[in-house]
């Protein structure tokens, strides 16, 4: 988990919120010296909090992912560097658990009602 | 004196350098931009926006172009889908972290934050807006203070410690929360430490400082006091 430590959990948890967790840790560990660490954490916190409570959307999901990359690649620092490794390795493990409480978006954008009818 | 000169390709050109100087410097030296917005020349830089990181060959990590010299032989990548696409979101963090709302900004049309969303393309943002609770401080008799518009560049803190010798400014706090104070958190106008030389005002990149008596779009920073005064201090230490 990020430090390389080991963690064990019994398969009640979810994995999302074992990431906000750890994400909470970073976010009030960032100095806030570096804009990516500064920020980056605190957006990764609040997509995590909105996922786990089941109203994050596929975009989030997406979103996220973007987050982990760009923090990762651009933080001064290791605290920020490593911060997004929770969420990396969560999703790399049990993505389906991510993808489960996603909301249902329909498959296409409904066609406007003006258009519809003409 | 002896000045060693080291050669490096900076986007597939090969420059001179003075040994000692920043991938930032010798980039600018040769036409080649490379964004910032922490930096400004006659103050130390601190790496700290991050928008100026590059891709520099054999090293692992990305580094910022602001705090990292030149050495012989190094190939530098100052521009990249990638990192084009990094820039991107740390501006989009500068503004989502705080409130800008340009429209009715002292510094609309001469912000540094502002000209560098048009430079990179910034039409939309993508990461959701925090909407932080922010205060003003009004307190100076002479400026005023919008957190609002701050982006924790530090520019004000270290014109203050290192050229006006006041150290008025600091940055209180940590991570999301951080924000500049003056003193020990005492509003402006009652510092004891501010001998009201404006130097920060001038500094800021944003209208997070600005002179009252200022409306929408007329803030004008001026810094020419800064390559003169950098280098009297520069001559004395
Ligand atoms: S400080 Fe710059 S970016 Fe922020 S509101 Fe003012 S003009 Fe816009
Ligand atoms: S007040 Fe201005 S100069 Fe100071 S940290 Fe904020 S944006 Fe930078």
């Amino acid at each position: 988990m990020g430090s390389g430590g080991m963690i064990v959990l019994d398969e009640t948890s979810s994995m999302v919120d074992v990431a906000k967790y750890f994400m909470e840790f970073c976010k009030s560990e960032s100095c806030g010296k570096c804009v990516p660490c500064r920020v980056g954490t605190a957006h990764m916190y609040d997509l995590l909090d909105k996922i786990g409570r089941g109203e994050g959307t596929a975009r989030d999901l997406e979103r996220l992912e973007n987050l982990c990359d760009v923090v990762q690649a651009t933080s001064l620092c290791g605290l920020g560097q490593t911060a997004p490794n929770p969420v990396l390795s969560t999703l790399r493990f049990f993505r389906e658990e991510y993808e489960s409480k996603l909301v249902r978006e329909p498959d296409s954008e409904p066609a406007l009602a003006g258009e519809a009818s003409a | 004196m002896n000045v060693r000169i080291v050669t490096l390709s900076i986007d597939g050109r090969d420059v001179g350098a003075r040994e000692g100087q920043t991938i930032l410097e010798v980039a600018g030296e040769n036409g080649i931009e490379i964004p910032t917005m922490c930096n400004l020349t006659g103050l130390k830089p601190i790496g700290a926006c991050r928008l100026c990181v590059v891709e520099v060959a054999g090293s692992r990590k990305l580094l910022s172009a602001c705090t990292t010299g030149v050495t012989e032989g190094m190939q530098v990548t100052t521009d990249s889908e990638r990192l084009r696409n990094y820039r991107r979101t740390i501006l989009e963090f500068l503004f989502t972290e705080g409130n800008h709302t340009c429209a009715v900004c002292v510094s609309n049309g001469k912000c540094e934050l502002q000209e560098l969303a048009r430079k990179l393309g910034m039409n939309h943002v993508d990461v959701p807006y925090r909407y932080p609770r922010r205060d003003v401080d009004a307190t100076h008799p002479r400026f005023v203070l919008d957190h609002n518009r701050c982006i924790l560049c530090t520019r004000c803190v270290r014109v203050c410690d290192e050229i006006e010798g006041a150290h008025t400014w600091d940055v209180m706090g940590r991570g999301i929360d951080s924000k500049v104070i003056t003193d020990l958190h005492q509003p402006w106008g009652s510092s004891t430490s501010c001998t009201s030389c404006g130097k920060c005002v001038h500094v800021c990149p944003t209208g997070a400082l600005f002179e009252k008596g200022h409306s929408v779009a007329e803030m004008a920073k001026r810094r020419q006091f800064l390559p003169y005064l950098s280098t009297m201090r520069g001559a004395k230490e």
